[in-house]
Formats: C-alpha cells, structure tokens, sequence
C-alpha cells in the first residue's frame, strides 16, 4: 500500500491532536477519581501535579524512546519483526541494572548500567549473529531471541536469590511498570541528542534499509553507520528500561502501524513513531492505572495483552516478510 | 589529463583456495563497454564488487579517475561509480518513484531534501526503463523483469561515469534485454561514461561491448575486443560444451548444441 501525501499530513494532523487528548485523559482518570484539570483545587491539583503529570511525561518520554528503538532494529535487520525486547536489548539493560541495583553500585547510575547492557546484548547478538560477511536477518534474529531467554533466567536467578521484601516492586519494574518513573534530566539530555542525530540521519537510514551493500553502493559508510544505530539504540532502550522496566511490544507494534499510515521513508516514519509511541504508552499505562483500580497493573502487561493479539492480526496482513 | 576512468594493474583476487584473475591487467577509457563472460561461480560477481570496493583485493591496485580505489571517500566514489547487483530485495514496501530516487543519495548533501528536480530524474530515469506508469506503484508488486528495470532506474539516477552491471538482464524478455542494453550503451557511447558488464549471453556481448573479459578459473584471463575473442574455440572452452557460430549476414551469432 502506497500512501499518498495527503493522507500522510491527515495521518500527522491526527497524531498531533492524538497527543493532547491522551495527556488530557490521563490527567484526569485515575483512583483517585476523575479530575478536570481546569477545575483542580488544592488536594486534587497536588495529586495532578506531584503524581499524574510526572507519570505522564514518563510515559511519553519512554513510549517515543521504544518507538524509535523499535525503528532502528527494522532497518538493523531489515526485517519489520524487529523491536528492542524481542532482540534482548530490554533483557540486557534489566539484568545489569539490577546487577547494579543489588550489589549497590551507586556510582554508577542505573541509566549507565541498563545502556551498557542494552549495547552488550546488541554487539553480541549482531556479532554472533553475523553470518558471512553480511547479516542474515533470520540468524539475527534467533541469536536475539535466545539471548532474550538468556537474560531472562539471569534476572530470575537475581530475583530468587534476592530478598524478598524487594521482591514484589522489582517483579513489577521488571515487567514494565511507570509508576515509579522518574526522568532525571542528566540522562534525557544525550537521549534528547541521539534522538536528533537519528532524526538527521533519516535519509541514511532508508539508504541502510536497502541493504549494506547496496548503502556502501549509495556512498553511505555503512561500519560508522551501523555503530552509530548499535549506540543510539542502546541508549534509547537503557534509559527506557531505566525509567520504567522492560515494556514489549511498543517498539514493534508502533513502527509497524506507522510503516501502514506514513510509509517507510524514515523521515516521515520517525516522528510519526515517536509521536504515536508516546500516546499509544500514556493510554495504555492510564487503563493500567484505571482498570482495576485501585488495584494498579503493570503497564507492561497491558501492551503486550493489546500488542500480541494486534500483532498476530498484522502478521496476517502484511507482505514483504520473510 | 589522463582520460582513464578505470586502470587495474596486477589486480589478484581469489575466494577462498580458488582464484578468480591472477595479475589482472586493465584499463578503461570513457565510450568503452567491456563484457565479463565464464561459467557460473567463476567470480564475476567478485571481481566486480571488488572494482566497486566493496571488498578487498587480495594483490595489485585499482585506480579510479585517477585516484587510488582505496583513497576516495565513499560519497565521491559513490557520485562517479555505481554498481547494479543481481539481486535486489526490499525489507520495506516503497513506491517505484521513491525507489528510484534513492539514487539520488550521494547528490544530496547529509540533510537536503530532493527537490522537484530530483523527482523529474527519478520520473525520466523510470519513463527509460519503460516503468513510466508505475512511479506511485509499490516495489512489492513488481514481476521479476519489473523489478530488475526499477533497480537499473535507480542506478540511472545515481548517474555514474562508471556504470558496473552484474548481470543486468537477468529476468528480461529479449525485447527488453535490448531496450536495457541500448540504454547502457547510448549512454557509454554518447555521454563518455563506461561499463562493465557481467554477461551470460555471448550475443549481447557481440553486439554491445566493445571489449570482453573472459574468466576460464584458476586466475587465468583473457581480454581483447570482442571481435577478435569471441570466437568458437575459445567459448566452447570457456563454457565447456560445443558452442557453434553461424554466420547470419553481417552478425555471427552463437548457438549451443545440444551434447549426445
């Protein structure tokens, strides 16, 4: 389906609009009742702004960091299958902030620790998932899925040999959980830059999805290239997982819905991604407030619960996936 | 001035244990069109990723335009030598017209837009390759021949001086096998460009390049002008199986018969 350009300014006309009206409900729901916030009072106005408004910025912040990770594993791989869970970025980043959480590292912040493990999981995967002199996008793609499983035992074995008063709030980050999300400005800063140097780098990226040989062919220095993503990718995912666990499915649900509305050129992609990440995680991390309130879910659980169904529906669907 | 677009002295490359050319000598000069013939497997495709740099040599040098292969810096190289592969696969559903103009990339500095001149490149470069209806269409519906004529399009874009085609009409109907021949050819001929060739089909060679290189294996080569080496002999040898010339008027055209 090739979409025309009015319908890729509608697509962005929405998404625009998309984003103010799920700030503006997840303001206002939640267990603590519905709150306009124009009509806020004292009690109701702290409850908005010390614990509504900082949550929704997470949510945002982490859903457009996911989205865009999610991007730069497609083009990695050329494979639309792609997001920084399924690959073990998520799992890597968990495991050494834990790591770094138990054994008390506190010189080490847990944003550094969590961006280290992304970049470890992502060099070994496409290191060892490097078939011949170029990616085989299948290989790639196993190697992540068990190194995935990989990390996943590891953070069962810390959470078993662990203490147990911890237990239940470590269980919950770990399966994505923003209610204890707080961005620290030291770390959104190079996040903020990476995600601009990713965004000038648009026209590069649909020059890499053609292939790394064929980029090489277009003049694009494919070895900075690709360590340029490895980096800006890890970063994006470390600090997600940092502000809230490991979230699945944004980062391969969102780009492939864009991919349908925007098309592939990542210049258009990748705002509507990050654009749509943000408000696709704030409405699902407000049903996980709400749903069974006061009972308070994990987000994580919400998007994979509306994420796999989804998914399955566009694998249907969708062409070109080999 | 040194009119050479492409010098190879002493160039060795081998995959592998095997050889593909043992101290390949070669040059080439705008308005020459030179063919690489031999078996499959024999390195073709080897020789010309390595005349594109995308590998390395194993001994000898490659000079382009003057300037040493390993010299130029990638976009430079990539705005005066393209190489259309044999295979061409799309991870991601593009339209014919964005496709195209993917060979615009080196033109355009890091954070430039294509502008509307850009979009009738990419327009005339589809009309040439008779996709001229389908620039809103998308790469995933394309037949075979279809989408091999859109990666030439996009390699018509890039507007190389040095035009390296591996096995350009694979996939092709023999109308369209000329109409992509003369294309390369006008533009060798007329706008002095060259090209090399990776060809299966000693007829088109015989009709277009003005040299052929022949790849026999083991690193041994031969290159001259396409009338003095095409011959009988030397294919039958080459392909090892009878290949018989016929004489039809001014052409000699090649025919394989059938081994009993």
């Amino acid at each position: 389906m090739i979409v025309s350009p009015e319908r890729v300014r509608r697509v962005f006309a929405l998404l625009g609009l998309l984003l103010p009206l799920s700030l503006l409900l997840s303001l206002s729901a939640g267990s603590s009742g519905w709150i306009w916030p124009w009509q806020a009072d004292g009690s109701t106005q702290q409850i908005l702004l010390e614990l509504r408004l900082p949550r929704a910025m997470a949510a945002l912040i982490v859903g457009s960091l996911l989205a865009t990770a999610g991007c730069l594993m497609q083009v990695l791989l050329r494979n639309p299958l792609a997001d920084p869970y399924i690959l073990g970025l998520s799992g890597g980043a968990s495991v050494f902030a834990l790591i770094g959480m138990t054994l008390g590292l506190t010189w080490l912040p847990v944003p550094a620790m969590a961006f280290i493990g992304a970049l470890v999981t992502t060099v070994l995967v496409f290191v060892l998932g490097r078939g011949e002199g170029a990616w085989t996008s299948t290989r790639v793609l196993l190697t992540g899925v068990v190194v995935a499983s990989g990390w996943g035992a590891l953070i069962s074995l810390i959470l078993a040999t662990g203490d147990d008063t911890s237990l239940r709030g470590m269980l919950f980050w770990l399966m994505g959980d923003l209610s204890h999300a707080r961005a620290s400005a030291l770390w959104l800063l190079p996040t903020l830059l990476a995600l601009i140097l990713i965004w000038l780098r648009s026209r590069s990226l649909n020059v890499l999805s053609a292939g790394a040989l064929q980029a090489e062919l277009l003049g694009e220095p494919t070895r900075i290239r690709f360590w340029e993503i490895f980096v800006a990718a890890s970063l994006l995912t470390g600090v997600a997982v940092a502000m809230a666990g490991a979230i699945g499915f944004v980062g391969l649900i969102v780009p492939h819905l864009m991919r349908l509305l925007v098309g592939s050129d990542h210049r258009r992609l990748l705002p509507a991604a990050a654009a749509f990440g943000a408000s696709f995680l704030l409405i699902a991390d407000t049903l996980a407030r709400t749903l069974l309130s006061p009972r308070q879910l994990p987000v994580g659980v919400l998007t994979a619960l509306i994420g796999v169904p989804l998914f399955l529906i566009l694998l249907r669907r969708a062409r070109g996936i080999r | 001035m040194n009119p050479l677009l492409l010098g190879a002295r002493d160039l060795t490359i081998s995959i592998g244990s095997t050889r593909v050319v043992d101290a390949l000598q070669l040059e080439l000069q705008p308005g020459q069109l030179l063919g690489i013939l031999g078996p499959n497997g024999i390195g073709k495709t080897t020789l010309l990723k390595t005349i594109a740099g995308l590998r390395q040599a194993d001994g000898g040098t490659i000079e382009v335009l003057g300037r040493r292969l390993e010299s130029w810096p990638r976009r430079l190289l990539a705005q005066r030598l393209g190489l259309l592969l044999q295979h061409t696969q799309y991870a991601f559903e593009a339209s014919c017209e964005e496709v195209a103009l993917i060979g615009r990339h080196p033109h355009l500095g890091p954070l430039a837009r294509e502008t509307d001149a850009d979009r009738r490149l990419a327009r005339a470069a589809l009309d040439e390759v008779s996709l001229g209806e389908f620039h809103g269409r998308s790469c995933f519906n394309l037949s075979g021949g279809e989408s091999r004529r859109l990666a030439l399009a996009s390699l018509l874009v890039q507007d190389p001086l040095l035009m390296l085609l591996d096995e350009p009409t694979n996939h092709l109907d023999p109308a369209h096998q000329l109409s992509v021949l003369d294309l390369v050819f006008k533009r060798v001929t007329e706008q002095g460009r060259a090209a090399i060739m990776a060809l299966h089909d000693a007829n088109l060679a015989t009709c277009y390049c003005s040299h052929v290189l022949l790849l026999f294996g083991n690193g041994e080569w031969a290159l001259g002008s396409s009338r003095d080496l095409l011959t009988e002999d030397r294919l039958s040898r080459l392909y090892g199986c009878t290949i018989r010339c016929v004489q039809d008027g001014e052409q000699s055209v090649f025919a394989v018969g059938r081994t009993r």
